[in-house]
């Protein structure tokens, strides 16, 4: 966050924190409202947590301070899977939001944030075997400290609803940072989970963050790495024993970037995660999805160059691309003299095994609950936390 | 010829893929991009590993191996089951390429680039010195036994000539965009000097900033497949384009950031077109078997001498395609080995192009002795054969190329040139120059282009039995359809290339349309902090000037008013946008304004003048802008036929480690260094620029052109300090140089009209000292 954010002069007095953007800003497609009720949930949450947490006081969720969990500041981001259809058959874009609990905050703050929200979002809770892994990857962090902590994300229950029945059911993530510090110990831990030895010494692949879905008891592993190359994706998903896929990712990039991959993949900055199905007792849980992601920009440059890839193949997959559309209106203008500030985060490819693949990609949300991207205008606070320096540009993939 | 929009992959193997193009005209003719494989000799594979366990005299091992291209078996046989079973396979054509070593050692990425033989199977010999116990390691990891493949890879770059079919292409650069990104998005950057480095991050720069752009739009009835495999040639093009304007930038760039010296530039080509293409192929080398492993990695005591001899570039007439010479016989003097030390290669025969020579190493004086003699006899043709002077190197890489035998043959294809319009061009005359051997006449050739294309390139061939220089010189002068005329003379090519380059200048040279050239002119101000004062305010106004074509009047003019540069780095808005003609030789940008500085100083840019080629003034709060003018009218055209002059400023460092004694290796061009003296003069050598000036044929107004060279004075310390050299080539053949000479108190040079014979070329000091400077200013109002 820049310093010269808060040395702004008081101007117009502070807009009511959090207000809801109007609903009007977003199309009336049911994504928008899905993304409009996500949003404001997650504003409710964070005030619900905050309000009951160490911090109440200083009202720490309320200010506007900008988060490292996207390069322009936003403290939510959106995320679209395509390709998948919703409960009523028709193609639909699968809206999801990751959010910072605690903008501005330190690491232990923030995952003991996240972790209140997960349960304050809905009943399901995190098993036993999440509550062990989460409980050590807090130690983790206790000795050493990592980037953000954790993060949160919440998406609408996947149930299908008589329309007028009221907002669907919410559904919480907890996604843990694995310290850089505990490489070792973050590498045995994926090591165990995945049953096979690592692959691919020479690409650099490390994990980075622990997914927990408390709704299915679903555990994910995100890897960061090298420049990979086709064949390193079919290695990888051999590691995993899923099938090989790595001609549709391949295609994706391709008709995405219009250009031919004959060598490296052509992003240089590339993860991938592995999702594990829901556990049977006494059964190992096994690798269900393969995810490759790339840091848009990355793969596809400014932000107006990724919109255009997306809507593009939209069109001819016939996706629901009006959600994402209705986004950029939204999106915060340049500083003059300075890089445009970077709204995509991710595109992705998802490989459900023995399911069609599905594209995904996430936009921040810098007004979405009120909470201001870099370069706004800004009221000096008083007495408040130490600010956390926003990343200059994003150091990893996925949610952090 | 092979037709582009035919193009199709076709899997082989487990999982290999293979690209095909089919002939043009023949449909049942197909062309395969052969696939990078480990060469064999004698049944086994050309590769060792060699680790020296007690004198390593600096290093712990060597790793030597020789790829070749091929088209696998099963390749063409899986190619037969789709395409037919009745067709018949052609060649391609190689004009150039690249072979690149991918590899890593302890886990940083490393890139080795060589030039394969143009000829049979493509070999290309590789060789890397093993520094550390722990990269001897990683190649053991690499390649010893367990089968599979190796992380390791090799990629081959070849291009052939061919035409842009059914479909334009233009390409963009915008170097404001990149350069924002650069300012936002910091990176760790490695140092410019390894060039596929630079191609690396500037790929990366081109995608993420959104600096880069190539527009397709395809002709009728091509499909979208088409247009695909032109914007990957076109992405190829544009990347490789850039990558030489940073290159270009950095060798003349005085201040950090390369990139913020690049301009902008866009580029259109035409249906039917003839462009350069490559489709780049590459694979992972395999690890061995441990049978193949326990004869490939040896453990020896003693370091040995290893010297990769080859014979590379364009070795085959234009005209009748027979070898330019027989063959070549390198002789090796080294004290260890006393028989078997002469061998030969074989000119156009992929498979004798090139050898590995070794030699146990000499330890006789305590330490390993890298030194050894070769010499080489080239057998021609005709009888004649030719004795090289003996040449004593530590290189280990030694490249003979087509200018060692007396060849040179460039050639000249119109790409788009607007002949045949009544506001076009009528023809273009082709003055073509470079220096004969010894006692040769040495004359401005020239030739006349009337159209576009492959079958009507105009070629300039010459056959010698001596060795010749590398580099040549040329100019265009456009006879338009209205009888004006356009001259466009590119400038001099400093050899930047990495020194496994030996082939020399691009034997292809594509002419363009002369007019309505973009160009963009930029004003960059860097603030070092470390400095008492800063830049506070800039009034610039900039002048272009082509007098060769414009004569005394400036062509574009823009003005920057009341600039105030903040940060680190920052540039004048907006940027200066114009057209015309590319004539970088000779044209020049005439700058004048005032800088004033925080402390109260300000200074004045007095009719600055720089070379069109530079198209970024820096101005900084450390160093203050000067030009010197080079005064071309005395040269005596009657006698002499070309002027190259060279003219270069020391690093801080290299002023304090030399002294006033240059090494005399700093008067060589850079092709005629040995690698180590490259790398000394490129650490040594800033602000460095060559200009070729050249005589005219028969009938044709001589060049008297003044030439700029802009250089930063220090304004910590005051003297104005620059060097140069000049070699003038006589009309009779003689090479003639300036002897060394300490010239003070003058801002300008002038070339003599001839230099006298018979002496010590040598590097000439110009230093101006700051009384010196104010009388000069003075005196000049």
């Amino acid at each position: 966050m820049s310093a010269r954010g808060l040395d702004q002069a008081q101007g117009a007095p502070d807009p009511p924190p959090c207000d809801p953007p109007p609903v009007s800003a977003i199309a009336e497609a049911d994504g928008g409202a899905v993304l409009d009720h996500l949003a404001r949930s997650a504003r409710d949450l964070v005030r619900r947590v905050a309000d009951g947490g160490p911090h109440a006081a200083e009202g720490v969720a309320m200010r506007p301070v900008a988060s490292n969990l996207t390069p322009s500041g936003a403290a939510v981001e959106a995320a679209f899977v395509w390709g998948g259809v919703g409960p009523d058959g028709r193609p639909d874009c699968d809206p999801r939001i990751s959010l910072d609990p605690l903008p501005g905050g330190a690491p232990s703050g923030r995952l003991a944030a996240a972790l209140a929200l997960v349960r304050a979002a809905g009943p399901a809770r995190l098993s036993v075997q999440q509550q062990m892994l989460a409980a050590e990857v807090a130690e983790w962090q206790a000795s050493s400290p990592g980037r953000y902590g954790a993060w949160a994300g919440l998406r609408a229950g996947a149930v299908a609803r008589a329309p007028d029945s009221g907002p669907p059911p919410l559904a919480a993530k907890l996604y843990l940072e694995l310290p850089e510090r505990a490489r070792e110990a973050a590498c045995a831990l994926e090591q165990r989970l995945a049953g096979t030895p690592p692959v691919l010494g020479g690409r650099g692949i490390r994990p980075t963050m622990l997914g927990l879905d408390p709704k299915n008891g679903g555990v994910e592993v995100y890897y960061r790495c090298d420049r990979l190359f086709p064949g390193d994706l079919d290695t990888l998903m051999r590691r995993f024993r899923l099938p090989e896929r790595a001609g549709e990712v391949v295609a994706l990039i391709e008709r995405l970037t219009r250009r031919s991959v004959r060598l490296e993949l052509p992003s240089w900055d590339v993860g991938f995660s592995i999702a594990y199905g829901t556990r049977e007792e006494g059964v190992r849980p096994a690798p269900a999805v393969f995810t490759f992601y790339s840091n848009a920009a990355s793969l596809l440059g400014p932000d107006e160059r990724v919109r255009c890839a997306l809507m593009r193949e939209g069109r001819v997959r016939d996706w629901d691309m009006t959600p994402y559309a209705a986004l950029h209106a939204r999106t915060p203008e340049a500083i003059p003299g300075e890089a445009p500030l970077q709204c995509h985060g991710l595109v992705g490819a998802v490989l459900p095994s023995g399911g069609d693949m599905r594209v995904t990609a996430t936009l921040a949300l810098p007004r979405a609950f009120g909470c201001r991207a870099r370069g706004d205008a800004m009221p000096a606070q008083p007495g408040s936390l130490p600010q956390a320096h926003a990343a200059e540009g994003r150091e990893e993939p996925g949610h952090g | 010829m092979f037709d582009i929009t035919t193009v199709r992959e076709i899997d082989y193997g487990t999982n290999s893929v293979v690209y095909v193009y089919q002939d043009h005209d023949n449909p049942k003719l197909w062309y395969m991009v052969p696939v990078p494989t480990l060469r064999t000799v004698g049944g086994a594979p050309a590769f060792s590993l060699t680790e020296y366990t007690k004198n390593g005299g600096g290093v712990a091992g060597l790793c030597t191996f020789e790829m070749e291209l091929i088209q696998p078996m099963a390749a063409r046989a899986a190619a037969e089951k789709v395409l037919g079973d009745d067709i018949s396979w052609g060649g391609f054509t190689w004009v150039g390429g690249t072979a690149y070593f991918y590899y890593d050692i302890e886990g940083e990425g490393r890139v080795l680039a060589v030039e394969p033989t143009l000829y049979g199977t493509n070999v290309a010999a590789f060789q890397i010195e093993l520094e550390t116990a722990e990269a001897l390691n990683t190649f053991k990891g690499a390649y010893g036994s367990g089968g599979g493949a190796s992380p390791f890879r090799v990629e081959y770059d070849m291009q052939v000539l061919t035409k842009l079919l059914g479909a334009k292409a233009t390409v963009t650069y915008k170097a404001e965009a990149a350069i924002e990104y650069e300012k936002k998005y910091k990176t760790v950057r490695d140092t410019w000097g390894n060039q596929k480095q630079v191609l690396q991050e500037v790929k990366q720069v081109l995608t993420q900033s959104g600096a880069g752009d190539v527009k397709v739009e395809l002709g009728a009835g091509s499909s979208e497949e088409l247009a695909q495999r032109v914007r990957d040639w076109g992405w190829t093009t544009l990347e490789n384009q850039v990558s030489t304007t940073v290159a270009a930038a950095a060798v003349m760039a005085t201040g950090p950031n390369p990139v913020s010296a690049t301009t902008s530039f866009t580029q259109s080509y035409q249906e039917d077109t003839v462009i350069d293409w490559s489709t780049p192929v590459s694979t992972f080398m395999r690890k061995f078997s441990s049978e193949e492993w326990n004869k490939l990695f040896v453990k020896v005591d003693n370091r040995k001498l290893s010297v990769v001899f080859n014979l590379i570039g364009q070795l085959d007439r234009s005209d009748n395609g027979d070898p330019i010479a027989q063959s070549v016989t390198v002789t090796v003097t080294y004290p260890t080995r006393k028989t078997d030390n002469t061998f030969t290669l074989i000119v156009k025969d992929g498979a004798q192009s090139s050898l590995i020579y070794e030699a146990p190493g000499d330890f006789s004086g305590g330490d390993y002795n890298a030194e050894f003699t070769y010499s080489y006899v080239i057998e021609f043709d005709d009888g004649k054969s030719y004795q090289s002077d003996p040449v004593t190197t530590t290189d280990t890489l030694v490249n003979i190329t087509p200018n060692n035998f007396g060849t040179r043959q460039v050639t000249f294809i119109g790409q788009n040139v607007p002949f045949d319009t009544p506001t076009g061009v009528r023809a273009v005359n082709i003055d073509f120059f470079f220096a004969p051997p010894a006692g040769n006449p040495a004359i401005v050739q020239t030739k006349t282009m009337t159209a576009n294309g492959e079958e009507e390139a105009i070629a300039f061939d010459s056959y010698y039995n001596l060795p010749i220089g590398q580099g040549y010189t040329y100019r265009l002068r456009y006879q338009m359809a209205d009888n004006t005329e356009i001259v466009s003379q590119p400038p001099g090519a400093l050899s930047a290339a990495p020194d496994y380059t030996g082939s020399g200048n691009a034997d292809i040279v594509f002419v363009v349309d002369p007019k309505g050239l973009f160009t963009q002119f930029t004003l960059r101000a860097f603030n070092y902090t470390t400095e008492p004062a800063t830049l506070a305010l800039v009034d610039v106004n900039a002048q272009y000037f082509d007098p060769a074509n414009n004569g005394d009047e400036w062509i574009a003019e823009n003005t920057w008013a009341n600039w105030t540069p903040e940060g680190f780095l920052s540039f004048a808005e907006p940027r200066w946008n114009f057209q015309a003609v590319d004539n970088l030789n000779m044209a020049y940008y005439n700058i004048s304004g005032q800088i004033y500085y925080s402390d109260g100083t300000n200074f004045t840019l007095d009719k600055y003048r720089q070379s069109s080629e530079t198209k970024t003034l820096t101005i900084t709060n450390t160093i203050q802008n000067y030009s010197v003018k080079v005064d071309t009218s005395l040269i005596d055209w009657d006698k002499v036929a070309s002027v190259n002059l060279t003219m270069f400023q020391l690093t801080t460092t290299a002023k304090e480690e030399f002294g006033d004694t240059l090494p005399d290796f700093l008067r060589k061009p850079r092709e005629e260094m040995s690698r180590k003296e490259r790398e000394l003069a490129g650490e040594s050598q800033q602000n460095q620029i060559l200009f070729s000036i050249l005589g005219s044929p028969q009938g044709v107004k001589v060049d008297t052109v003044e030439r700029y060279y802009g250089i930063q004075r220090l304004r910590s310390d005051p003297t104005i300090e620059f060097y140069y050299t000049a070699v003038y080539v006589m009309k009779d053949g003689e090479a003639r140089a300036i002897e060394k000479q300490e010239v003070t108190g003058r801002l300008s040079v002038e070339l003599p009209a001839v230099p006298p014979a018979n002496i010590q070329p040598g590097i000439v000091r110009q230093r101006i000292d700051p009384d010196q400077l104010h009388a000069h200013m003075r005196k000049s109002g």
